[in-house]
């Protein structure tokens, strides 16, 4: 038979192959060897390890640090060695942000490496609206008109916050959470500049920023997939607000900048950074007089912008894309899927490439950093150790599931893990059996399960796929270790007292400040619900076509959304034994439609739960505001769990709609 | 199913493998299933389409050179075109007549049909029909291996944006067997890697922002407007050059020749010149069988004009049923005329005068640069369909703002590297496979650089190409 293929061709083809192969290693490896890309960036790093590097050789240069910035990638461009400059000295900065960085990371990182080794006096945390977002797939960020028509930034910037500044949960509780130490507000659009004021704060008013090393604009607009469910809002907004508490106590003045992420500031803003720290200078100076950089004040504008760095330009950035981490063989595997774990970093986003390895790259901060593993697994026994070695402790484990098991599904379909540690010679010191939470819905959202061990001598934490539900695949994300200072037990026995507060739900849950616990981190937690966002976000679009008995919230890039749980924080947990906890809230039902809701708590170590439920019933208020309120009474038990349950029902076929507003938990004194 | 994604390429590597061990009367019919699976991984109801298609035209082809042969060609192009206007210009013209009728007072309400448009469409619609028209004007033989013209019509290569082929180029290869050997391999490779290093490390790269300028073109300055056109130019160059490339990469690891369908149009020196350059198989289909047959050039100059008018209005409204792209081609309709006009008037002369001062080569800059500014602003009325938000567009632009956005002055400038990095050399050799001939070390680094290009740029976010919804 005569063939197409002519066979003496082949070897041909394998020589260029293989010198393209040669060829490619090659210009890895001398760039390896190069290695400009570190020395490149006025600011500097990578990632995270030679961040740290980098921080201990300008510790060992100045003998002393004094301000920080700490945030994602957003602050990167953020040039502080320009303060450091005009002071002459009087002000040693680092600029501690990194792509990608998780709010838990930055946390922990500052709380339990940054400041107990290095003391700065400052804190400038550079956050963005896409934090508290949280709700928006990859896709919706990536088409910007429908995401910025249909997200809740765009209603952030469209609601008039003069009228409805309790309603209008994104900022101010955002502000709210930061305990009344966020001093100064960055962003853009007029509204917020109205609300500043209000909130007592310093604005600096319609300065935007361009992304300071931004390589590939659609990437502006992707998130990580933890983010396109409940994290953020849950996550990293408590990290930031426990961060800017534990600041104050240990009188680190903390600033926040929300840098507004919306498109329009490139076009409105071209002069991007430059203008921003210009008036972030002045702002600081005039207002606080915290820093003493009178050249800053002298300096015109173009001779300010002739001392800026300028950003990474783009193609340094590929410079560094592509020698710093692709040309690697375990790239190329991961590409074509050889290591899940690998592949899911990379397959995100291209252009968080970096950042996503820099935290995940294993740190010399042993046992101190934040860790992140993923497992996927379709058979029972797939398991993921941890890297590092964990000390002695309590620990709490943020596992986050992206399963594909409907949160309709019999209750026993639902996977379960086992937590093992492992000694180094190889003793198991601990094995724990956990369920894993339902995945929000059947597109990958994912669902967040909070767990906690104790280790009582050092060993490497063991997760392993424990019992998966069949056909299903299971993947997990831990998302962080986090130990807990305050030991359960002597929480429960503390004979500090919780005064009667009542805390719109997103903001902070406040303790008394004479409260005393061995550490901060307890003293100060969160409440962080969305549901009221998500009930005015959908008003229009709850057209109860669907039969079931309870409503699946059309979310906003319609796709369905379960009954809303909020889980409160489990660090507040130990100190709501024996005491009341009140839900109420506000709420509109027409003909056909109701809401439900209630508080339900999980004895520690049982399947035993406490609950209160009840409804604002069918057709009940469909003008005005109808109150409701529901009170459980907790046992002297420790709780594992407790959570806030909100539902809206309605009878199939029934057009209608059910508002919610005004959520608010509160503890009551007996 | 798109080239640059991963199921792609498990499926081409499967086809090629049993490609290879088949003789030729199997290796059709494999590329007959092939074809179709790739098609109807879109949507597997256009397959039925498809075939129709086939059929109509296979049956036709052959009865044309019987007794009634403009019957058949009629039944023909009526069936084909019937089908193309039906899917593409039904949704089209209805809403045409609906606002034409609220202008005159009228709210008329009649059933629509939400039709979705088949992927490709036009282009085998337009393939096939060349095929019966030669027939009819006695250039080929009609074939009776229904096979070998399933063949020639679904070939997955370019079935679903091209290069339109015509049944005298693509026959005469499927009715012979092929041969793969390092020649072909080479090239195939290097129009491959080409084909995506402009779709994914360019193409895909830009658009976002250009997608920005056309969405919101009064929040930009003048010059963010100016970058966002010259991007958007780049875009849809490298999008559907990337495409034909990779189309001929394919074909030529299956043994087969596609035509070149680009040939560095932005230094055309004129509107012929760019339109002769620019998607040359839709440019030469409607020059042979639209605009020849409305008389051509041999007619009168006034008519000639109206002709070359006519087939740049209709080569528009092939690209989408929608005014926009009516304007845009009524444009270069107005511009070849214009360029005809010219040559006559004092277009001839002065080439003459700048041959004799010898600056012709600054000469044929200006020129490129004209031709290429012109093309450019008319692109806007390409990639923005609303016609106010278009005036937005030339108003701002005219507004002579300067700020920018550095992202944007950035991805330009890496752009036009990259395009450059490819172009240029071939523009300077004058061959598309210049690299092909040259010695192996340099290939290797070519490849090498365009491979470490694609690992930057490759998301999972694959964009479809531009001409796909043509």
């Amino acid at each position: 038979m005569k063939t197409t293929l002519d066979i003496r061709a082949l070897p041909k083809a394998a020589l260029t192959l293989l010198l393209t192969a040669m060829i490619f290693y090659a210009i890895d490896f001398s760039v390896r060897q190069w290695n400009p890309i570190k020395s490149y960036l006025p600011w500097g790093v990578d990632n995270c390890q030679w961040k740290m590097d980098d921080l201990e050789a300008h510790y060992q240069k100045y003998g002393r640090i004094d301000l920080v910035t700490l945030g994602t990638s957003v602050g990167t461009g953020c040039d502080v060695g320009i303060w450091q400059r005009e002071t002459k000295d009087q002000l040693i900065c680092f600029n501690l942000c990194l792509p990608g960085f998780r709010a838990e990371n930055i946390e922990f990182l500052f709380t339990h490496y940054i400041y107990p080794k290095y003391k700065p006096k400052y804190v400038l945390y550079i956050a963005q609206p896409r934090f508290m977002l949280g709700t928006e797939g990859t896709k919706a960020h990536q088409f910007v008109p429908a995401f910025w028509k249909s997200s809740r930034v765009k209603q952030l910037l469209a609601k008039s916050f003069g009228e409805k500044i309790q309603s209008s949960f994104e900022i101010s509780s955002y502000i709210a959470q930061t305990n009344g130490h966020v001093r100064l507000l960055l962003t853009k659009g007029s509204r917020t500049g109205v609300l500043s004021p209000a909130l007592g704060l310093k604005n600096i008013g319609d300065y935007g920023v361009t992304h300071g090393v931004s390589w590939n604009p659609a990437h502006h607009y992707s998130t990580y997939p933890e983010q396109k469910g409940t994290f953020s809002l849950h996550g990293a907004l408590g990290y930031i607000s426990r961060l800017f508490s534990w600041c104050n106590e240990q009188g680190i003045q903390a600033f926040l900048i929300n840098q507004e992420q919306n498109p329009d500031y490139w076009n409105r803003y071209p002069l991007g950074s430059k203008d921003l720290y210009r008036h972030l200078i002045q702002t600081i100076v005039s207002s606080d007089k915290m820093f003493d950089i009178p050249t800053a004040l002298s300096l015109t504008p173009q001779e300010f912008m002739d001392t800026v760095h300028p950003n990474a330009f783009g193609l340094e950035r590929v410079y560094r894309f592509i020698f710093n981490n692709i040309i690697s063989p375990k790239f190329l595997l991961s590409r074509f899927g050889v290591s899940p774990e690998h592949r899911y970093r990379f397959a995100d986003d291209a252009n968080h490439f970096n950042e996503n390895f820099a935290i995940c790259r294993p740190i010399k901060i042993k046992g101190k950093m934040p860790s992140m593993f993923q497992l996927m697994a379709e058979e029972d026994g797939a398991s993921v150790t941890l890297g590092q070695e964990i000390m002695p402790g309590d620990y709490e484990l943020t596992i986050y599931s992206y399963n594909d098991i409907e949160t309709t599904a019999p209750k026993d379909e639902t996977h379960r893990i086992r937590i093992e540690a492992i000694t180094a010679d190889g003793r198991t010191l601990l094995s724990k059996s956990v369920a894993m939470s339902r995945a929000i819905n059947s597109d990958g959202m994912s669902a967040m399960t909070v767990t906690q061990v104790n280790i009582s001598e050092p060993a490497h934490l063991v997760i392993i796929a424990d019992s998966i539900v069949k056909d299903k695949q299971l993947v997990l994300d831990l998302m962080s270790i986090r130990r807990l200072f305050l030991p359960l037990a002597e929480a429960t026995q503390s004979s500090s007292t919780i005064e009667k507060q009542t805390v719109p739900i997103g903001s902070p849950l406040l303790f008394n400040e004479s409260f005393s616990t061995p550490n901060p981190v307890t003293t100060t937690t969160y409440l962080a619900l969305s549901w009221n966002n998500y009930a005015k976000d959908q008003a229009s679009v709850i057209a109860l076509e669907d039969g079931n008995k309870v409503l699946k919230i059309e979310c906003l890039n319609g796709k369905d959304r379960p009954p809303v749980a909020q889980w409160i924080d489990q660090t507040l947990l130990p100190f709501l034994t024996k005491k009341t906890v009140r839900l109420s809230f506000v709420g509109k039902t027409t003909t056909g439609t109701l809401i439900s809701g209630g508080v339900e708590g999980r004895l520690m170590g049982t399947t035993e739960t406490v609950k209160s439920f009840g409804k604002i019933p069918d057709g009940a208020s469909p003008q005005d505001w109808c109150e409701y309120t529901t009170e459980l009474k907790l046992p002297d038990k420790p709780l594992e769990t407790l959570k806030v349950d909100l539902r809206l029902g309605w009878t199939p076929g029934v057009k209608g709609y059910a508002l919610i507003d005004d959520v608010r938990l509160e503890v009551v004194n007996e | 199913m798109l080239f640059n994604t991963p199921e792609f390429f498990i499926f081409f590597a499967i086809v090629l493998a049993l490609y290879f061990m088949m003789t030729r009367r199997w290796q059709n019919i494999l590329l007959i299933v092939a074809s179709y699976v790739f098609y109807g991984w879109w949507d597997s109801r256009f397959c039925v389409l498809l075939l129709i298609s086939t059929i109509l035209d296979f049956v036709c082809g052959l009865m044309i050179p019987g007794k009634r042969p403009k019957l058949w060609l009629w039944i023909s192009v009526v069936g084909q075109l019937g089908m193309l206007c039906f899917f593409k210009y039904f949704n089209f013209f209805e809403s045409s007549v609906i606002d034409l009728c609220h202008l005159f007072g009228m709210n008329p309400s009649w059933p629509t049909l939400k039709l979705v448009l088949p992927v490709g469409i036009s282009f085998y619609t337009f393939q096939t029909l060349s095929y019966t028209i030669d027939i009819y004007r006695k250039k080929l033989e009609p074939t009776r291996n229904f096979a070998e013209f399933a063949v020639f019509v679904s070939f997955f290569p370019h079935l679903v944006a091209g290069p339109i082929l015509r049944a005298t180029y693509m026959l005469p290869q499927i009715m012979k067997d092929r041969h793969v050997g390092a020649r072909e391999i080479s090239e195939g490779a290097y129009f491959i890697l080409v084909g995506l290093v402009k779709k994914v490390a360019i193409a895909d790269m830009i658009a976002p922002l250009v997608k920005s300028a056309a969405e919101n073109p009064g929040a930009m300055s003048s010059l963010q407007l100016l970058l966002s056109s010259y991007m958007f130019a780049l875009q849809i160059y490298c999008d559907f050059s990337g495409y034909t490339d990779c189309a001929r990469g394919i074909s030529r690891l299956l043994g087969f020749h596609l035509p070149e369908n680009f040939n560095w149009p932005y230094f055309s020196a004129g509107f012929q010149e760019f339109w002769r350059r620019w998607h040359m198989s839709l440019s030469f289909w409607l020059r042979d069988y639209l605009y020849f047959s409305l008389g051509g050039s041999r007619c009168s100059t006034l008519k000639t004009y109206r002709n070359l008018f006519i087939t740049m209005l209709l080569g528009g409204l092939w690209h989408g049923a929608s005014w926009n792209f009516v304007l845009w081609g009524g444009l270069h309709g107005i511009y070849l005329a214009l360029g005809r006009m010219s040559g006559p008037l004092f277009w001839n002369a002065l080439k003459e005068k700048a041959q004799q001062w010898k600056i012709g080569w600054l000469l044929t800059g200006l020129c490129i640069l004209f031709t290429f500014h012109v093309v450019n602003f008319t692109w806007i009325f390409f990639f923005i369909p609303d016609f106010s938000v278009a005036a937005k567009y030339f108003d701002g632009l005219l507004a002579f703002t300067t700020t920018c956005d550095p992202d944007r002055i950035r991805l330009f400038i890496y752009a036009l590297i990259v395009i450059l990095f490819i172009d240029l050399p071939e523009f300077l050799f004058g061959s598309h496979e210049w690299l092909i001939n040259r010695p192996r070390p340099l290939r290797a680094l070519f490849y090498a650089i365009f491979v470490i290009l694609l690992m930057i740029t490759w998301t999972d976010n694959y964009e479809p190409f531009i001409y796909f919804q043509f």
